[in-house]
């Protein structure tokens, strides 16, 4: 049973009181985090399972298939297919980085930088670059290049805009104290610039990530290739046990990605989430 | 001409408008004469010269393919996108102001907005059809979690400083949240609300190009196969525009939204 969410409805932003552990220990059962977690989960496994037996492996597949298909998947080697993508992946987002993040610095340090190519990095930012396919395909083939350019292509102005955004964000009136101080350009841009942009520069590279496997994935399935094509022959044999397992290890590579991101976060910029951290660490 | 002495130092601010202005428009024109150039050349035969391209498009639009399709993909759109923003308002409410939503359904969110939803398209069919309703259900898988996690972001991150004001003005719960908190989250709903309709035009989009042909996705598909280039750059430059006037729409009224904050 799920309990009544208005019962326990926490104060907003409560938490900056830091959370002793024994306080956390004297919360109610029900209360507790594992113990929500267990039940919840636990439900919702369970209708999994329900809903699973009663449609048939043909249209959801139960825990077990999924289980099975995973044994399958580890077994036939289609763990290096996913690998392999990944890594090519990663090629086409370095590239994006490379580019993306120096051009957004620049376009939010200089403003007729900004004012040249803010209105192609927008507009390229804001449409569906997978309208762009047909056309890549055309330009690059089908092989590993087209790949790489479709990850780089998704990713590259998630990494652009972000860092722009951040270093408008700084407040200006820092920048006017330094530089009354008489602190050179390249001092400013390392000790206040760089620092007041970076939570943006690794928001911006978690964000470019997640477009970079979308692309990733986008690019197998149209050329059907790798662990695209591992994908659309398990689809087309109602194969779902394997097809579950296996998106499910390319949801947790991608998610282990994002995860140590977050991490260098927190760890290089642990002033950007005070808020966001607090509530974390009060679970 | 001769008497522009004076104001020379004027017009030499690196930031002045006019430059920049005349910057920006050589930089057009010097793209658009680069890509004709280019696509003249008899080698080039992937790149279809800007004239010919825009040919395309007038021929597009006159023919009323280029309309229907764009009607059709927005339609796609906007229905997912209201569902998505619905659901994700809604949800990412409940996980703002529920400790108990925060720690069960938020982890979930978290991995739904981890996965690639283009890993779905292999197998959506078997539960939406390829059609229209499984078109529309990858819109929203495509921006649900976006609009779900920026609310529920905007929730937690309300300075504790205006919650305290509120609570020492003795403000019931309902009114904290009604007064105090929702209108300190709003540039995050409404943040999320636009970034939104951008990942709801590219879900429309692939989906139409990877889930079954359809409308602006046809177009390209049809040009592509056909090798007609100066439809399919058209086709290309079409659904960018259409991205582009809809997310130039959003920000607007997410600006409009929001001026009592600057004003």
């Amino acid at each position: 049973m799920r309990p009544e969410p208005a019962a326990q409805v926490a104060e907003p932003v409560a938490p900056p009181a830091p959370v002793a552990p024994a306080a956390r220990d004297r919360l109610p059962l029900h209360q507790r985090v594992w113990f929500q977690r267990t039940v919840t989960w636990g439900l919702l496994l369970v209708v999994w399972e329900v809903f699973a037996r009663q449609v048939g492996p043909f249209f959801f597949p139960s825990l077990s298939d999924v289980a099975d298909g995973f044994r399958t998947i580890v077994g036939d080697g289609s763990l290096s297919l996913v690998a392999e993508s990944f890594t090519q992946m990663l090629v086409g987002f370095g590239i994006a980085v490379l580019i993306g993040v120096p051009v957004g610095l620049l376009m939010g340090t200089f403003r007729p930088v900004e004012f040249l190519l803010g209105p192609y990095v927008n507009a390229l930012f804001v449409t569906s670059l997978a309208a762009m396919l047909p056309f890549i395909i055309l330009v690059f083939g089908t092989g590993f290049e087209f790949r790489v350019a479709v990850v780089a292509l998704f990713a590259i102005f998630y990494v652009t805009i972000n860092p722009a955004n951040g270093v408008r964000s700084i407040d200006p009136a820092v920048l006017e104290m330094a530089r009354s101080f008489n602190i050179g350009p390249v001092k400013r841009f390392l000790s206040i610039t760089l620092p007041g942009t970076l939570p943006f520069i690794i928001a911006g590279l978690r964000l470019g990530l997640g477009q970079a496997v979308q692309g990733m994935i986008i690019a197998e399935l149209w050329v059907t290739i790798g662990t695209g094509r591992k994908l659309t022959t398990l689809g087309l044999d109602r194969n779902l046990g394997e097809f579950f397992a296996l998106a499910a290890v390319i949801v947790l590579v991608g998610t282990a990605l994002t995860q140590s991101l977050m991490l260098a976060q927190r760890r290089f910029t642990p002033w950007s989430g005070d808020v966001a951290a607090s509530v974390k660490g009060a679970n | 001409m001769a008497s522009t002495t004076k104001p020379a130092a004027a017009t030499f601010d690196p930031t002045g408008p006019m430059l920049m202005w005349t910057l920006r428009i050589t930089s057009v024109i010097a793209l658009l004469a680069a890509w004709e150039w280019y696509g003249r050349k008899p080698e080039s035969f992937t790149i279809a010269p800007v004239s010919e391209v825009a040919t395309a498009m007038w021929d597009g639009f006159a023919s009323g393919d280029f309309g229907r399709a764009l009607a059709g993909t927005m339609l796609t759109m906007v229905v997912g996108y209201v569902i998505a923003a619905v659901i994700g308002v809604g949800v990412g409410l409940w996980i703002g102001v529920s400790r108990y939503a925060q720690n069960t359904i938020e982890p979930l969110v978290h991995a739904g907005y981890a996965t690639p939803v283009s890993l779905l398209i292999p197998i959506l069919g078997i539960y939406t059809g390829l059609e229209l309703r499984g078109r529309i259900i990858l819109v929203v898988l495509w921006c649900v979690f976006e609009i779900l996690v920026n609310t529920s972001t905007g929730i937690k991150e309300v300075p504790p400083a205006l919650i305290d004001v509120g609570k020492s003005f003795n403000a019931s719960k309902f009114d904290l949240y009604r007064k105090v908190v929702l209108p300190a989250a709003r540039p995050y709903i409404f943040l999320g609300l636009k970034i939104g309709v951008g990942r709801a035009i590219r879900g429309a989009v692939t989906a139409e190009l990877l889930l079954s042909a359809a409308n602006l996705g046809r177009v390209l598909l049809g040009a592509q196969s056909t090798f007609d280039i100066p439809t399919l750059l058209a086709g290309i430059v079409l659904t960018m525009l259409l991205g582009l006037v809809l997310m130039r729409l959003a920000s607007l009224v997410e600006r409009r939204s929001l001026a009592y904050r600057t004003a």
